[in-house]
């Protein structure tokens, strides 16, 4: 009873204490952070006149925000210490002056009152602007991929050494409690234990990695006393200094202490835990993972792990949810849920985008990070067999992948079946089934760039529909990412609606009809294929699925014409087979990495010796040119047919055009020779002459004519004499010589003339002709 | 190049017999003379050639006026009664153009010829006219062709003779006129002449 009266009293100071925290969003660490993300958690605030309020808190320690059970959002007036009803005010949540407990929420739904609001983006935005290191955006997560990839995969074991902290007493600690109440031994059970069937963190990555690593540690047995109260703490901001008199205190209770027994090669990862609670309305005190540079007594403290000891009701925290999405961090996993919208664009089928140990990590985490999956890529039209992500052991893949544009983008298919394993993969309030995640390394993970408003990792969600253009809309499906014929969602397939533009869209096939859903990752991209995924089969451990491979590969040749200045002789063009086209595809085609596209990509090259640039190529959609390096490319709508014809001034192509009928395949090399035009003299004329001396005549066909200004090169001009149906030669001459005369001609005999540049590639270009009598 | 080879066993028949007569014409004089103890005649003289053939004039038209100069000698005799027969030779080169294509042509006429002249013998001051018949030789070159050849042709003279003692200064104009074709071509070899004389007469 004294214990509840206690809680009570504790809980009503802290309401009124916490009013100074509550706008403190702005830290004082210095170093990057990763979030521990809560979604509607259910928590108790208390009024000052002591009236209870069921909440529900969503946020990290960056933001959080509380609502009611109806959905308004509440918020603690500073002044007044009272939890009012919120109101959107210059972009920022303020009290309304409804106090919550007195303002029936029936009288807000009658007036509309708005509900769900938050402020989050622009908290962020404010964080992002003074402490932009606190977010890490995971900009540079790229960097660590690529760094990661190069190293080696995570097995084995990995020591963290864990310690429970208390702090000196006060009157209202923004932790409710100063000192810590439930023994450390059971946080070591509860981190540490392999034992069967125990819920632990080690056991929830032994699951994860399929029996190929867990952490293993040490837990200080004894609450580790701190010098100074949370409130200190909290004041200096600073968890370094929590950490630096922990350890103070370890090592003046036992001098022989050696922290280096536990740490890995001196680098030191520590799981810390607080007395008391999290921090409702403040920041400080919330789960976290972060990284210091902090060397003492022979170890580096590289990174740690902060996470409260009880819940919000004095309860022991027994969940190893936060432990393990912590963990995670400390182990090189990014945060997948958006810092700024706090959408997170894999639902509820990712440690790391929720926090929540029913849920095993994704198949992106498990291979990019972990590398204890390695995917079966997709290179055939067939059909497959795909073995719950969950699953202790499997006989089919577990994960699959499908390049769209390989390496960075492509497709990852994962059976998320519930139960598949009973205690970390099953969460019962989500559908089971077949998650299509699209992968684009180029960017971020969670994190929306300005060019690019989608996410590095974001699933495809079956049940949107087209009118839904924001991840907004995500919240409500986070539970339902996933295909399966239990539901009715068996095909995946990319069409254009009408109404809407190219290239973001897919149709939905499923029990009720036929619609467009927005395929949100494929918008921007010019080159991505559409994909195929039909008869996703009933959700279970294995399911099956068909994938339409569609490889729309062109492969061609170039002709480059030959230049020989050694040899006087007309030269036709070589064939070369060598192009940067050639080179790209061939590494394309090697991998295999286009797999049930419904659209097909042009890819091709115009090449005059190393390419030419500006070539048009009609009839393509959009009419493409050629960049610099001659290569076109462009994607076409699935059973495309048309005409492609190469255009450019002064040039001809080979072959002219090429036509294409109900396109079910790339197109790849579909090269063109072109070759510069060499038109015909202008003005060819002639006329007979008699030449004569004073004894003597002959008689002179002299012809004469003008350079064409649209030939380039021309080195010379032959005149031929046209024979019956041959042709002559006559003479060349110099291309600065315009005119020739056929000397010693008959007086009375018909003649006929041809005449043509040649360019220094010894090539010929159009005749003139010319008749004389 | 071309040649009239054929032509060469002809022409030289027409050479040999002009020859021939040339050479009996002068003997006649020089026995005449003698046994008519007439007077001699012998001079050299250049004149300004002008021939009468459009086309001769076309291909050579080049050149200063002095390249249109032939170069002669005369002699005779005078019979008596204003009656004198005589003979001479001259030398015509002359360098030319093609008419279209403007190649380098050239030309050569060496005529000889031999007649009769009637002058007045009253005074220092003789005026006189004469006429005869000509061997023309040419020979023309160039690119196209090339040829040498002769022909007979006709000359009328007039001309003025002052005397000085033995000293003669000879006015002359002339007209020959010797139509060739050695191959196809037709043209006039002579023309109009008018130059001067220096010589004796004894």
């Amino acid at each position: 009873m004294n214990l509840v009266l206690s809680f009570k009293m504790r809980k009503r100071n802290f309401g009124i204490a916490a009013f100074s925290g509550f706008l403190a969003l702005i830290f004082s660490l210095s170093l990057p952070q990763y979030a521990n993300p809560v979604y509607g958690e259910k928590i108790v605030l208390t009024q000052p006149n002591g009236i209870e309020i069921i909440g529900y808190i969503y946020g990290d320690e960056f933001h959080r925000r509380v609502e009611t059970e109806e959905g308004f959002t509440v918020i603690l007036n500073e002044e007044r210490g009272t939890i009012e009803y919120a109101i959107m005010k210059n972009k920022r949540l303020v009290p309304s002056g409804m106090i919550v407990g007195i303002v029936s929420p029936f009288y807000l739904q009658r007036i509309r009152f708005p509900k769900h609001l938050s402020d989050r983006s622009y908290q962020i935005a404010e964080i992002r602007k003074k402490s932009p290191e606190m977010l890490h955006e995971l900009s540079s997560f790229q960097d660590k991929l690529d760094k990661k990839v190069k190293a080696q995969a995570l097995t084995g074991t990995k020591k963290a050494f864990v310690v429970c902290v208390q702090f000196q007493a006060e009157a209202t600690p923004p932790t409710q409690w100063s000192s810590g109440a439930y023994s450390p031994s059971g946080f070591d059970t509860r981190i540490f234990s392999t034992g069967a069937g125990n819920i632990s963190m080690a056991n929830y990555y032994k699951a994860n990695s399929y029996n190929q690593f867990w952490p293993v540690g040490y837990t200080h047995p004894n609450w580790v006393t701190l010098p100074q109260t949370a409130s200190w703490y909290k004041q200096n901001g600073s968890w370094r200094k929590v950490i630096e008199d922990a350890m103070d205190m370890i090592r003046s209770a036992d001098p022989s202490f050696d922290f280096t027994l536990y740490a890995n090669s001196g680098e030191l990862n520590l799981i810390l835990i607080w007395a008391g609670t999290r921090q409702t309305w403040g920041t400080f005190y919330w789960p976290q993972m972060s990284s210091s540079s902090l060397y003492k007594y022979g170890v580096t403290v590289k990174y740690y792990n902060v996470v409260n000891e009880r819940n919000s009701d004095g309860t022991e925290n027994t969940d190893i949810s936060a432990f393990c999405h912590e963990y995670g961090h400390m182990t090189g996993c990014p945060d997948l849920y958006d810092y700024s919208s706090f959408a997170t664009p894999l639902g509820h089928y990712c440690m790391m985008g929720w926090s929540n140990y029913s849920t095993h990590f994704c198949g992106y985490i498990k291979w990019r990070i972990y590398e204890w999956v390695t995917p079966t890529e997709i290179t055939a039209s067939a059909s497959f067999n795909i073995d719950a992500l969950g699953l202790a052991s499997a006989s089919n893949p577990r994960l699959y992948k499908v390049n769209i544009e390989s390496p960075n983008e492509y497709f990852l298919l994962e059976n998320r079946f519930n139960g598949s394993d009973s205690n970390y993969e099953n969460y019962s309030y989500r559908w089971s089934g077949l998650l299509i995640s699209h992968i684009d390394e180029n960017y971020p993970p969670a994190v929306c760039q300005p060019s690019y408003p989608f996410y590095g990792v974001e699933a495809v969600v079956p049940v949107l529909n087209p009118s839904i253009t924001t991840l907004s809309s995500y919240t409500a499906y986070y539970d339902n990412m996933v295909f399966s014929a239990d539901y009715g969602y068996t095909r995946l397939e990319p069409a254009y609606p009408d109404d809407q533009p190219p290239g973001a869209y897919l149709t939905l096939t499923y029990s009720e009809g036929v619609e467009h859903v927005i395929y949100r990752n494929t918008q921007g991209h010019t080159k991505t294929t559409e994909i195929h995924f039909i008869n996703i089969g009933n959700s279970g451990s294995t399911m099956n699925l068909s994938a339409t491979t569609l490889t729309y590969a062109i492969s061609g040749t170039v002709n480059v014409p030959s230049v020989s200045s050694s040899k006087k002789v007309t030269a036709m063009p070589n064939r070369v087979y060598v192009s940067e086209l050639q080179r790209r595809l061939s590494d394309r085609s090697k991998k295999n990495s286009r797999t049930m596209a419904k659209y097909g990509s042009f890819l091709g090259k115009v090449n005059k010796a190393t390419g030419l640039s500006g070539v048009v190529m009609s009839g393509l959609p959009g009419n493409p040119s050629t960049d610099a390096s001659g290569f076109y490319s462009v994607i076409v709508e699935y059973n495309w047919s048309g005409i492609v014809t190469p255009t450019k001034q002064h040039y001809t192509f080979t072959p002219l055009s090429r036509t294409y009928s109900n396109l079910t395949s790339d197109q790849l090399g579909q090269d063109y020779s072109a070759l510069r035009n060499i038109y015909a003299p202008l003005n060819f004329q002639g006329v007979k002459v008699e030449n004569r001396s004073l004894l003597f005549r002959e008689y002179i066909n002299s012809l004469s004519w003008q350079s064409n200004p649209d030939n380039v090169d021309i080195v010379k001009y032959r005149i031929y004499k046209i024979e019956g149906t041959g042709r002559i030669l006559v003479a060349e001459v110099s291309a600065d010589t315009l005119n020739y005369w056929d000397i010693g001609v008959e007086k009375d005999t018909h003649y006929e003339y041809a005449l043509c540049a040649v360019n220094n590639e010894n090539r010929e270009g159009a005749f003139a002709y010319l008749e004389i009598d | 190049m071309r040649t009239e080879r054929a032509l060469l066993p002809i022409s030289r028949l027409i050479e040999e017999e002009a020859m021939k007569r040339i050479f009996i014409f002068c003997l006649a004089i020089v026995l005449f003379s003698s046994l008519a103890q007439a007077k001699f005649l012998i001079e050299a003289k250049g004149s300004y050639f002008q021939p009468s053939d459009k086309n001769f004039k076309q291909v050579y038209n080049s050149g200063k006026y002095t390249e249109w100069i032939s170069y002669g000698g005369e002699i005779g005799i005078t019979l008596g009664k204003g009656v004198a027969l005589w003979a001479g030779g001259s030398y015509f080169n002359k360098k030319g153009k093609l008419t279209f294509t403007e190649e380098e042509t050239t030309l050569q006429i060496t005529p000889f010829y031999g007649g009769i002249k009637f002058r007045s013998t009253n005074s220092n001051v003789s005026p006189y006219l004469g006429v005869g018949v000509g061997y023309f030789q040419y020979k023309e070159e160039n690119r196209i062709n090339s040829i040498s050849k002769a022909d007979i042709g006709y000359i009328g003279q007039a001309g003025l003779l002052f005397r000085l003692g033995v000293f003669i200064v000879d006015f002359q104009a002339s007209y020959s006129y010797c139509k060739v074709k050695p191959v196809d071509v037709e043209a006039n070899l002579g023309g109009f002449q008018a130059g001067i004389g220096l010589g004796f007469e004894f």
